[in-house]
């Protein structure tokens, strides 16, 4: 006779609530605002950067590149701000579920940038889009840029 | 006697080749392409377009679009490897446009000539059949030109939205702005 083995179940973690719902796409002005703003606060820091912003769909809307900004920044920049629209998460979290040892988190679509600076731009708490910054000394600095561009918008 | 019969075959395969068995193809009296210009014009490549110019270009070429209420033109420029320096998409503009702008943009600093050439050579019939087999880069679509200043290509501009024609007419509104 085999007794069944009762297993004390952990009560599963609480899933973090849902994201917001995605709002009307980021209008040019909008996206002008935020770019503004966040060029605003990259040029504290010295470096040169370049500035993107994408709607829900992942589209750019908006794109300026600082003189002399790294090559690669293009690329990185849109891709950052792809990532945060699409997901619609900061960039940040693949960056910080790759540290933690989830590499799944960077294979699950090839334009995904996990590297903190892309954040999604809000209005009347809705998803409109995203900005993405790159070329500061790393994704935190990029990403202090970035929120400076979000911060505007609200 | 194996090995005398591979030295044989191998010695026959390449007679057979030299001679050009193989036929070449002949020339086509009837190609432009076959004659050889003299010269080759090469307009050099500038100091990459700066933010504030690429601006002030994007803004003479909205400005034309203002003037003739033509909402939706996506607005590219880019330096001179064509990689993007300015981009904006009005609200009205159409999703198709945010990649074909910066295409024409690139195509236009990478090849050093307005993208209208490419249309109108590919319109002229099979001999230019060939182009849009040179790469990913090229467009032919007229609209993106290039930004040349001091005799130098520092880089390009790319307007995509309405029809080629009025592409084009924003594009070259753009470009005239450094002029």
């Amino acid at each position: 006779m085999f007794a069944t083995a009762v297993h004390a179940q952990q009560p599963a973690a609480a899933p973090p609530p849902p994201p917001p719902a995605y709002g009307p796409p980021v209008t040019t002005e909008q996206a002008k605002k935020a770019v503004a703003a966040a060029i605003t606060e990259a040029k504290k820091s010295g470096y040169l950067f370049t500035f993107a912003v994408v709607d829900p769909s992942g589209d750019l809307v908006y794109f300026e590149k600082m003189d002399g900004a790294p090559t690669a920044s293009n690329d990185i920049g849109i891709g950052k701000a792809w990532t945060a629209a699409t997901f619609k998460r900061p960039s940040k979290a693949f960056f910080d579920g790759m540290e933690t040892g989830h590499s799944f988190f960077g294979q699950l679509h090839p334009r995904i940038v996990a590297s903190a600076g892309g954040i999604p731009l809000m209005v009347d708490g809705k998803i409109v889009g995203a900005i993405g910054v790159s070329g500061g000394a790393n994704g935190l600095m990029d990403n202090g840029a970035a929120q400076a561009g979000v911060d505007a918008l609200k | 006697m194996r090995r005398l019969m591979l030295t044989a075959g191998a010695l026959c395969a390449a007679l057979v080749l030299s001679t050009g068995a193989f036929a070449q193809v002949p020339a086509d009296p009837n190609n432009p392409n076959e004659t050889v210009p003299d010269a080759q014009p090469n307009t050099p490549y500038g100091e990459p377009i700066n933010l504030e110019t690429a601006k002030k270009v994007a803004a003479a070429a909205s400005a034309e679009s203002a003037k003739r209420n033509w909402a939706g033109m996506c607005i590219a420029v880019v330096g001179p490897s064509g990689d993007l320096v300015y981009f904006e998409k009005p609200d009205l503009c159409q999703y198709a446009s945010v990649t074909i702008s910066q295409a024409k943009a690139r195509a236009a600093a990478r090849y050093r000539r307005p993208t209208l050439v490419f249309e109108r050579l590919i319109g002229k019939g099979a001999f230019f059949n060939y182009l849009p087999t040179l790469g990913s880069d090229f467009i032919a679509s007229r609209g993106g030109n290039p930004i040349v200043v001091g005799g130098k290509l520092i880089g390009a501009i790319g307007v995509s939205g309405g029809t080629g024609s009025q592409d084009d007419t924003i594009s070259q509104a753009g470009a005239a702005a450094l002029k």
